[in-house]
């Protein structure tokens, strides 16, 4: 099957004639179509879309003249990358309809280097939450277990990828979102260094934490899309004038003899699963193995990074929200509308689900007068102290691994009126993203009932490419990555 | 789920004690612009009130002399060429609203009222 293949060797069969992307195309778009009742990955399929796009790309390799490795090749956006033309609905019933008059510029670089957008995944609504079960078009299924959430908030574009129903596909992080459903769905998944691809034209959560990376089977895949969309942008002032190396011959030095690897004691705390222990130290062990040396380390303002996200981002999140009140864009509230005011409380009552609008709440207390220095300042001087550890802890070890959440996948419905035990979920990726730093989720192993289970491993800002070059050697030398879910 | 009898204390030290009952929900609620019915009040008043209970861990730690990060990556003062960038028509722009339009501007309700 075409849909088992990876990017790589999809993009390589292609090049030798083995196959035409139309055929690609089509078997991935009946998985995406044909799954999704079940799944639910997917809020949009963009069939023709995809069609006309492989066409164009079989005309260009028959001329000899593929604009790239992802030229032909299936991939997804999340719903949160607005894209000219196609419905970009934020997973909110207030953006329903919206269609984007422009595309965000990692939808812009892909559609340059020969995407085909099989279409746009679902999400918790504005990517408010950690198991996509607050999108407004209903819950993503887990692959591996329908009865399971597929972990968020980027869960539609892990379980689209999971599911073969696209080789690649778009995520964003701002507190776990891509690491935490790599890991529920079994795949490979990136978070990347604050500023190192361009937010523009992606719907902004907490602007100070968002950032866009790509899920992939493996992580040779992800260097080869991380080299379309890396890079800096004049539309995103954040995106750093940093040169971007060439992400797949650094993973020709996949070599991790030497390396030091940082184990954090607080993340191996009560709470973790054993399975999910027995599943990340098994997978340390290989990396000794194969010549690393695991290094203790402490991390000791790790236990309040949950408490600081939980203010940062709602603050952040009020303020980006603010632009939703109706009148520029979508959703007509129903109902009588005599002033202004009225239009504002009821196109957004109307519009936001109950997380966003417990966040929005919460961001615009902690903000209000009287509480700023007590909640904002104080928290942004906390995430200060959590970026000192990490700068610590790289002054002796070359990356950091952890367990990327606590336990495998939860039930559907286990956490979703519980906010509080929700937002745990979060506690060991939650760091990193203070810290602006790079962190890659590759699969390293199944729970006792069958579910993937993710490995963290966090480096410094601006080093991907070491990071893949580390998650390329693991995957050499196991085949955890190689395991699809029965659908 | 309407238990609004939590005692919250702001996260840091010094805080004000606030606490966070519907009324007070309401009141955010307005300066957020979310009409909100009773029930949710009641409900996020809970919500709310065990989030900012959990973030009195933060009371904790010493920040005395410790800067903010706003910037995590130390970008300061980012410019670039003062040039106009055309990618989008106004049109195509208003086209996004739902709203009626009037003379090439978005007509909205009145934000005055007469008495």
């Amino acid at each position: 099957m075409l849909s088992e293949l990876t990017l790589k060797e999809a993009s390589e069969g292609l090049r030798a004639g083995k196959f035409k992307s139309a055929e690609l195309t089509e078997e991935m778009l009946g998985r995406a179509e044909g799954l999704n009742p079940e799944l639910n990955a997917y809020i949009t399929v963009t069939g023709d879309v995809a069609r006309k796009a492989a066409g164009e790309s079989d005309q260009r390799a028959q001329n000899g003249g593929l604009l790239s490795a992802l030229d032909g090749m299936p991939g997804a956006l999340k719903d949160i990358v607005n894209t000219k033309g196609i419905r970009s609905t934020s997973a909110s019933k207030i953006l329903a309809n919206f269609v984007p008059p422009y595309n965000a510029t990692v939808a812009e670089k892909l559609g340059q280097a020969g995407m085909v957008l099989t279409g746009k995944t679902n999400t918790d609504e504005f990517a408010c939450g950690g198991s996509t079960e607050y999108s407004a078009f209903g819950v993503t299924h887990n692959p591996w277990d329908l009865s399971r959430v597929a972990g968020g908030s980027s869960g539609g574009s892990a379980a689209a990828v999971a599911a073969g129903t696209c080789l690649y596909a778009i995520g964003t992080d701002t507190g776990g979102s891509i690491r935490l459903p790599a890991s529920f769905c079994g795949v490979s998944g990136l978070k990347v260094t604050y500023g190192r691809v361009s937010r523009s034209g992606v719907t902004a959560m907490a602007s100070s934490l968002d950032s866009i990376g790509p899920f992939a089977k493996t992580v040779e895949d992800l260097a080869l899309v991380m080299q379309v969309i890396a890079g800096n942008d004049v539309k995103d002032s954040t995106t750093l004038r940093v040169a971007v190396p060439d992400y797949t011959a650094a993973l020709k030095d996949a070599s991790v003899k030497g390396l030091r690897i940082g184990v954090p004691k607080e993340y191996f705390v009560e709470g973790l699963s054993a399975d999910v222990e027995k599943l990340v130290r098994g997978a340390m062990s290989e990396y000794e193995r194969m010549g690393a040396k695991l290094v203790p380390i402490s991390l000791p303002y790790t236990k309040y990074a949950v408490a600081i996200y939980y203010i940062i981002m709602p603050a952040e999140l009020s303020a980006n929200l603010s632009r939703y009140d109706g009148i520029r864009y979508g959703l007509k509230p129903e109902g009588e509308i005599n002033e202004l005011i009225d239009q504002y409380y009821m196109t957004r009552d109307q519009g936001f689900g109950q997380e966003v609008k417990r966040r929005i709440l919460t961001g615009t207390y902690v903000l209000s007068a009287g509480y700023f220095d007590a909640y904002y300042r104080k928290a942004m001087k906390v995430r200060t102290l959590i970026k000192q550890d990490f700068d610590n802890a790289f002054k002796d070890v070359d990356v950091i691994m952890t367990p990327v959440s606590p336990t495998a996948a939860f039930k559907i419905g286990e956490k979703s009126n519980d906010p509080l035990s929700m937002y745990l979920e979060d506690a060991f990726t939650i760091p990193a993203s203070m810290a602006g730093v790079p962190a890659l989720s590759i699969p390293c192993g199944f729970s006792s009932d069958g579910l993937p289970v993710g490995l963290q491993i966090i480096s410094p800002q601006f080093s991907e490419h070491k990071l893949m070059a580390v998650g390329h050697a693991y995957q050499l030398a196991t085949d955890w990555h190689k395991k699809f879910p029965k659908l | 789920m309407t238990d609004t009898s939590h005692k919250n204390g702001g996260a840091g030290a010094g805080a004000e004690s606030a606490k966070i009952d519907a009324a007070k929900i309401r009141q955010i609620a307005h300066l957020s612009r979310i009409g909100i019915s009773d029930a949710d009040a009641e409900k996020y008043a809970g919500q709310m009130g065990a989030i900012l209970d959990y973030m009195k861990i933060l009371e904790e730690v010493n920040t005395d002399g410790v800067e903010m990060t706003t910037q995590v990556t130390g970008l300061q003062s980012v410019t670039r060429p003062d040039a106009v960038i055309v990618d989008t028509v106004p049109a195509e722009l208003l086209a996004v609203s739902a709203l009626p339009k009037i003379g090439g501007q978005i007509a909205v309700k009145a934000v005055i009222k007469e008495d």
